[in-house]
Order: structure tokens, then sequence, then C-alpha cells
């Protein structure tokens, strides 16, 4: 069967290799000892997390969000405090933090729901100014541009590590919950909803549609699973402040990440991280600064240019080429 | 079974719809005929709740619609197709046609079983795998049926299908209607096909400015001296 680059079922492949990836994925600590690299590694396991739940509203629903990061933010800030405040452990705060982004999402979802094109990107941004701009203000409760520190104590049954390779796990652990979910998403009735308005909301209303039932659905999981991202990145860092967490930068990050990778596609955005991140890293341990910025911008716009699709759609494009190579092979054989 | 009562349609200083009413038995098909600008298109989105109306409102099977949105409406059994057609294009012709299949409440096993059986009775099932924006036009507007027929209604609003098609492909489009129309399906057609209308229509509604300007039988319709003058008369080949 042949399917759209922007169908909402990926090829029966995409699981297989999914499953094959994994099982790599598992192998990584015990074969990568370098601290730098599996630092690298860990960071790049959020950031396809994070990109994974931003594609649900942004890139299922094409609701171009530019204010992911506040909901990042909430994850982060919900489990930290409640660890340092109340003394409860992160792996019980991360759900909190969930709860919390997707009733805020849900909230912002209903608000927007109407808005098209660049209204609703125009809102989404100022919906994350404003939770940043509560972040630095709101200094009771978290302590604004000082941040707040997680103190080592406890381990493990605080999220908190000595060893690298336990956190590369709870990383994967968040990529295969999110990539999990937007699989499930991809293939149920809401995921075809969700394409069927993006495409054109008006046919779709007139199909027996529900345009805010589905958006806001799509809105609370895709903000609940940024949240989670937030607290293994907290966990992870050990201290959070405002600009590494709920700052417009990060979102537009978020965005670009998902895009790069292809946005609309369940593995496009894994895909996205693992190009940007350690594009970005790299870049930034050669040239330091202002000239990588510089490089960096101009290698997504090439990126971006040379596969507006996003890199996913170049990959299967080539998995299909060399489909039709093999084929072609067997049959001069046969 | 469907009532348009009284409906008026107000956009920015010009009224598109003007105190419209009229009904349509459950098994007829009525036509919906008038000029270009005549408000027809204008009043089937006021039927599927895409717009609501300055005044008036539709009830359907007994029921009052007017708080009701497109998709509710569908769920009631209000099918449409859109003149200017509107494929999910990125999506597969099946996929497209799936979703119609979803909002009634089937699984996506059902569904695609159901989506299959639909294209199969209009014949797009060879192009089942295709990308519907691939589709050329006439096949795109039988997608449109498709789709809306998935979707299990009881009435279908069909908006200018037979534009751009051949008198092969009318022939086929009226014979399906009214294969359609004996399973029972209520049809609201709008159409500049004159002779295709008249063929299947059992009532036609002229709109001219908004309002309706006559309401019989196709054979009564077509004699009337206002009819020929503001429609008729002008050659309708070209149309």
């Amino acid at each position: 069967m042949r399917i759209s680059d922007a169908s909402p079922i990926s090829p029966a492949g995409a699981r297989i290799a999914a499953a094959a990836a994994l099982v790599l994925l598992l192998c990584v600590p015990l074969v990568v000892r370098d601290i730098y690299r599996l630092d690298l590694g860990i960071t790049v396991l959020i950031w396809a997390s994070l990109a994974t739940a931003w594609n649900i509203s942004g890139g299922f629903a094409g609701g171009l969000s530019l204010g992911h990061a506040a909901f990042f933010g909430v994850g982060a800030y919900t489990s930290t405090l409640l660890f340092l405040r109340l003394g409860i452990t992160p792996w019980i705060g991360i759900f909190a933090g969930a709860v919390l982004a997707a009733m805020l999402g849900a909230l912002l979802g209903v608000i927007t729901f109407r808005l098209k094109g660049p209204f609703f990107v125009l809102a989404t941004l100022a919906f994350g100014i404003v939770v940043h701009i509560i972040n630095v203000n709101w200094r009771g409760l978290t302590r604004g541009a000082a941040g707040l520190l997680l103190p080592f104590r406890g381990g493990p049954q605080n999220m908190l590590f000595l060893n690298l390779w336990a956190y590369w796990y709870t990383g994967l652990g968040l990529l295969v919950l999110t990539v999990g979910v937007s699989m499930g998403i991809e293939r149920s009735r809401l995921g075809y909803y969700l394409v069927a308005l993006r495409e054109d909301e008006d046919a779709a209303r007139s199909l027996g549609v529900r345009v805010v039932r589905s958006k806001v659905i799509a809105a609370a999981v895709s903000a609940a699973l940024a949240a989670c991202a937030g607290s293994v990145y907290a966990a992870f860092i050990q201290y959070i402040d405002p600009d590494s967490t709920t700052q417009f930068e990060l979102s537009v990050q978020i965005a670009l990440v998902a895009i790069v990778g292809g946005m609309g596609t369940t593995f496009g955005p894994v895909l996205g991280a693992a190009i940007v991140i350690p594009l970005g890293e790299m870049l930034r341990a050669r040239l330091g600064g202002g000239a990588a910025l510089v490089v960096y911008g101009f290698l997504l716009m090439v990126i971006v240019l040379t596969a507006p699709n996003g890199a996913i759609a170049g990959v299967r494009l080539l998995v299909r080429r060399l489909r039709r190579l093999i084929d072609s092979r067997r049959k001069a054989d046969a | 079974m469907l009532e348009v009562r009284n409906v008026t349609v107000d956009f920015v200083g010009l009224r598109a719809v003007d105190h419209v009413s009229f009904a349509a038995e459950k098994g007829q098909i009525v036509g919906l005929i008038g000029p270009n600008g005549a408000g027809k298109t204008t009043l089937f989105n006021v039927v599927s709740g895409l717009i609501r109306p300055t005044s008036g409102s539709v009830v359907f099977e007994g029921q009052d619609l007017s708080r009701l949105g497109p998709a509710d409406r569908n769920r009631k059994g209000i099918g449409r197709t859109f003149q200017v057609v509107k494929p999910f294009g990125g999506l597969t012709v099946l996929d497209n046609v799936v979703v119609g299949a979803l909002t009634r409440g089937q699984g996506l096993v059902e569904a695609r079983q159901t989506a299959r059986a639909t294209l199969q009775r209009l014949r797009l099932d060879r192009f089942a795998d295709t990308i519907a924006h691939s589709l050329p036009l006439a096949l795109r507007k039988r997608l449109e049926v498709a789709r809306a027929l998935a979707t299990g209604p009881k009435l279908m609003l069909l908006d200018e299908m037979m534009g751009g098609l051949n008198p092969t492909e009318v022939n086929e489009t009226l014979s399906l209607i009214q294969e359609l129309n004996a399973e029972g399906l209520t049809f609201l057609v709008i159409e500049h096909n004159m002779s295709a209308i008249m063929r299947i229509a059992e009532k036609v509604l002229v709109l001219n400015q908004g309002a309706v300007l006559v309401e019989g039988p196709p054979a009564v319709v077509t004699r009337d001296e206002q009819v020929i003058s503001v429609y008729l008369g002008e050659p309708i080949e070209s149309a």
C-alpha cells in the first residue's frame, strides 16, 4: 500500500525500524563510555520527547504552537517544587506536572481553537511569554531568575542518579512514553480527526468531526507530555531557572526540531532532535557563541529548504527507492 | 424532513439570502437553481451549519437545528459536498472516506470496511491508495460524495456535482443519485445543468437575488416567464 508522507498512518516498516532503534538505544550505555557523549545523548532523548509532544498538537492538528516551553516549564517547576517544598518524589511530581500542564493546555485549546494561521501562532506565543513573565516575577514560588537547585539527596527513589546511564534510561523511558502515545494517536480515531481538521476544517466539520473536542484533547495530551519532559530535564540538570525552561527561544527550538524532522509524522520529531541538538552542540564546541549561532541558523535554513517536508520525508523516499531497487534486482534474477 | 423557515442571511452590506422558506419531504429530490450569486451555496451553508443565519431557522426531522454546529448536524443525518471540492489532500482516497465512517461511531477496522464498500459503490476503489490531491477533478467530486455517504446521511446536499463533467459522467452521477434515492436517501441538489436537474428532481426551487422566485415541479418551473427572463433566458449550454 502506498502511503502519503502526510498520512496519519506510518508505514509498517517504520514500526519495525523503531523497534530495532529501541534495541540499539537500550545498548548505548553499554557501549558509549564517554561522559560528554552520553550527556549529549540524554539531551537528545529529552528533546526528541519534547518535539514529539509538540507534534501531537502542532503536527497532527496543524496548530503551530510557539508557546510550548510554558508546558515544559510547568512540568519542570511542578515536580521540582513538590520535591523541594513537600518532599514528594519527582516520580510522582512528574504526574502532577503533567496534569497541571494538561489543564493549562486544554484551557489554551478552548481559547484558541477558533484561531487560524498566524493568529493561532501569535496567541500561543503570547501565552508562552505570559507564563515566562509569571515565572520570572513570582519569586515567592519560583525564586524568579535565581532559579531552583535540586540538592542531591535520596537517589534513585527521587529520580536523582549518580550514574549517567540511569538518566539515559529515564530519558529513553520518556521517549518511549511520548512516541508510544503519539503512535497510539496516529492510529486512532483522534488521529484521523486531527489530520482531517488540519487538511480542511470545514470539510471535516461537515463530516461530523467535532473541532473543539478533538483540538482540546490534542492540546492537553501534548502539554502533559511536554511537562513530563520538563520534569525529567529538571532531575537531569538539577538546576532550573526561567531562562532554561520557559524562555521564548526554547519554544521556537521545540517547533524547529519537529519541523526539521518532519511535523505531522510520528518519527519525524525524533529524527529532528537527533539532527538539530548534536548539530547545535558541535557548533558551539567548535566555533563558540555568536559564530556558532550564525552557522547553526544557516544550516537549519539549508535543511528546511532542501527537505521542506522534514528529514523523515527524505528517509521515506530513500527507503522507497531502495525497495524499488531491490525489487527490480529480484525480478532481474528471476 | 427538512424545513427551512424564513431564513435570511446578511453579509456586510449584502443580503445573500432573503426570507427563504421551503421544505423537502423524505425521499424527495429537490433541485435548487438560480443564477450565480443567487444565494444557493449560502443556503447550503445555513442548512449544513457552517453559517448561522441572521434570522430564521432550519428544522430537520422535527428538531430545530439552530443551536447545532456542522459536526452535530452531520451526526443527525445531514451530509454535504462542496462546490469547490475540499478533499483532505494529503491523505489517501481511502483515508478520506474513513474519516466520514469514523464519525458515525464505527471502529477503525469497521470504518475501513465501510470506506472500501463506499468507494466500490462509487467506482473509486481503484484509487483507494491514491493521494487525494492527485486525483482529477471529476474524481475528486465523486470523492466528496463518497466521504459524505460514509457518514450514513438521511439527507444529502449536493453542490454542483455536474459542473465540469462530460455527458457520460453526468449520466453516471444521475443514475447514482436515483439509485441512492430509491434506497430512501433524500436529496437537495444545487445544479446549473438544467437538463440534468429536470430529469431527476421532483420539485425545483428557483432562487434569484437571495429570494425564492418560483417553486414547483420542473415542468411548471421551466415554463414560468419570470424564470425564463432571469435564468433560462441565458444560453444554458454555456453555463
